[in-house]
């Protein structure tokens, strides 16, 4: 699982990137009350906005970690958005996207980098 | 993850007596007004839902407390409200806008007689400056003011369990006074006034306390509610519950460029009192109409309303949000201002939130009603 410095996480499949928002983010963004999540076929830019995740105060935009398209929304999101809160790195995944050049991801924090970025309140 | 709404607490900001307690309830903080106070300590739905079903303690000691004594008091006060103070009895409270001569609101607060002479006015946190100087500007020989916001904090004490936790800390019975009424008690033994009064629209009191006797009554509170579930709450939940009571907030869904008359105010002008500051202008409006007017709506398709999203009626911007949330059951609430053949329930309108056009439909005020007990 790698990591951005705007607390999204992804984590690489064979040709597929799963995305999502990390147990710092969730706690952060507290109760989620709302995900608008992409649709399918979006294709965006490393850093472009991908999600919305709204708390009951505010609204968070999510950007994704690597260039690509679009495959698959966590639709069960729609109607469970809690589960980002409940579950931020396995069910609470947001979208699947098909990386444009899957070295992208190499830019990407690790878990230990992630933790330290964290500690020293990158924001 | 970024957000423009939710920002960090600034540094130099005020600390509420409570700070303490607080902090050692893992609350999170937020800046208000210059004040750093709790948004939440668990869950803002969590802590809304504790309110709504049992019992809620907030610190809301950023509130301004002022006081007017003299035997001029009730007389010159009455030039500066829209309310009518002179009829009111000692021990009873009411809500007023204070109005500019353009018949703008300055800011809205709540009159306390506490003694024929002496009315304590709680005041938006944000305005306590402004409205000290304009009393000290207004008042004269026979009525002056006294700014109590170092000495006096308050708790609120809200939800359908606030009596019967009151009565574990307290020989008063709350029941026994009637809502916007106050009266002076003590609670854990500490000297208080007990403001039937709230912010949420449930059952409950306002505790006004000096503040070094505040931690005491607010301990007392949280131990002396255990049984029945009573949660600290912040902030955060203070606004969602007065927004689905359908209370307007000062600083958002009021301001001043805001009369009474386009903020579902008139209910608070007293026409028949005599003069008033701001009459002539509210009478200008009230013969010449609104082009605005608050209303409530609900949202019809997904998405959250939020402050300065702009709402149309068909292809036309007719207005703009000013305050919006989503509750628990899904359901996604909002205020903002529309022309008033808008305003009427069942209009249909829509909400553009992240560039699309969201369907939402006019509801009348409030959102919700406490149920008759």
């Amino acid at each position: 699982m790698k990591f951005s410095k705007t607390h999204e996480w992804l984590s690489l499949n064979s040709d597929l990137a799963t995305v999502g928002i990390t147990q710092h983010a969730q706690e952060e963004i507290s109760d989620v009350v709302f995900v608008e999540l992409p649709k399918v076929g979006k294709t965006v830019s490393q850093g472009e906005e991908i999600a919305v995740v709204e708390s009951v105060k505010a609204a968070f935009s999510i950007y994704a970690p690597v260039s690509g398209t679009v495959v698959e929304a966590n639709e069960t999101l729609a109607k469970d958005p809690g589960l980002i809160n409940r579950s931020p790195t396995e069910a609470g995944w947001i979208a699947r996207l098909k990386p444009k050049n899957p070295a992208d991801a190499a830019a990407l924090m690790d878990q230990g980098q992630y933790d330290a970025w964290v500690k020293g309140g990158g924001h | 993850m970024s957000s423009d709404v939710a920002s960090p607490p600034e540094t130099s900001l005020k600390r509420t007596s409570l700070y303490p307690q607080h902090a050692e309830l893992g609350a999170r903080f937020c800046s208000f007004a210059g004040w750093e106070l709790p948004i939440y300590y668990t869950s803002i739905l969590k802590e809304h839902e504790a309110v709504r079903t049992k019992a809620g303690l907030f610190d809301v000691s950023h509130l301004g407390h002022l006081e007017v004594s003299g035997p001029d008091a009730a007389a010159q006060l009455q030039l500066l409200v829209t309310q009518d103070l002179v009829a009111l009895e000692p021990g009873q409270a009411i809500y007023s806008p204070m109005l500019n001569s353009r018949g703008w609101i300055m800011d809205e607060m709540i009159f306390y007689r506490l003694d024929p002479g002496r009315f304590r006015m709680v005041v938006n946190a944000a305005n306590g400056d402004k409205i000290l100087s304009w009393l000290k500007s207004r008042l004269k020989g026979g009525a002056a003011v006294e700014d109590l916001r170092e000495k006096v904090g308050t708790v609120a004490l809200q939800g359908s369990a606030a009596a019967e936790i009151f009565g574990k800390v307290s020989s008063l019975v709350l029941k026994s006074v009637p809502r916007y009424h106050v009266v002076s008690a003590t609670v854990v033994e500490k000297p208080v006034w007990i403001a039937r009064t709230g912010y949420t629209g449930e059952d409950g009191c306002e505790i006004f306390a000096a503040v070094e006797d505040l931690p005491a009554v607010w301990k007392g509170l949280l131990r002396a509610g255990q049984p029945e579930g009573i949660q600290p709450a912040g902030l955060g939940a203070r606004d969602t519950l007065r927004l689905e009571a359908g209370l307007p907030l000062g600083g958002s869904d009021l301001d001043e460029k805001t009369t009474p008359l386009e903020s579902n105010l008139d209910w608070t002008v007293q026409w028949r009192k005599g003069p008033f500051m701001g009459r002539e202008a509210l009478e200008r409006q009230r013969r010449e109409g609104i082009t605005r007017k608050l209303a409530g709506f609900e949202m019809k398709g997904a998405g959250i309303p939020r402050p300065g999203y702009a709402i149309f009626q068909g292809e036309t911007r007719v207005g703009q949000v000013t305050s919006g949330t989503m509750l628990a059951n899904n359901r996604a609430i909002g205020m903002g201002y529309v022309p008033p053949q808008v305003a009427k329930p069942g209009t249909r309108i829509a909400i553009e939130i992240h560039n699309r056009k969201v369907d939402a439909e006019i509801v009348k005020l409030p959102f919700y009603r406490r149920p008759k007990q």
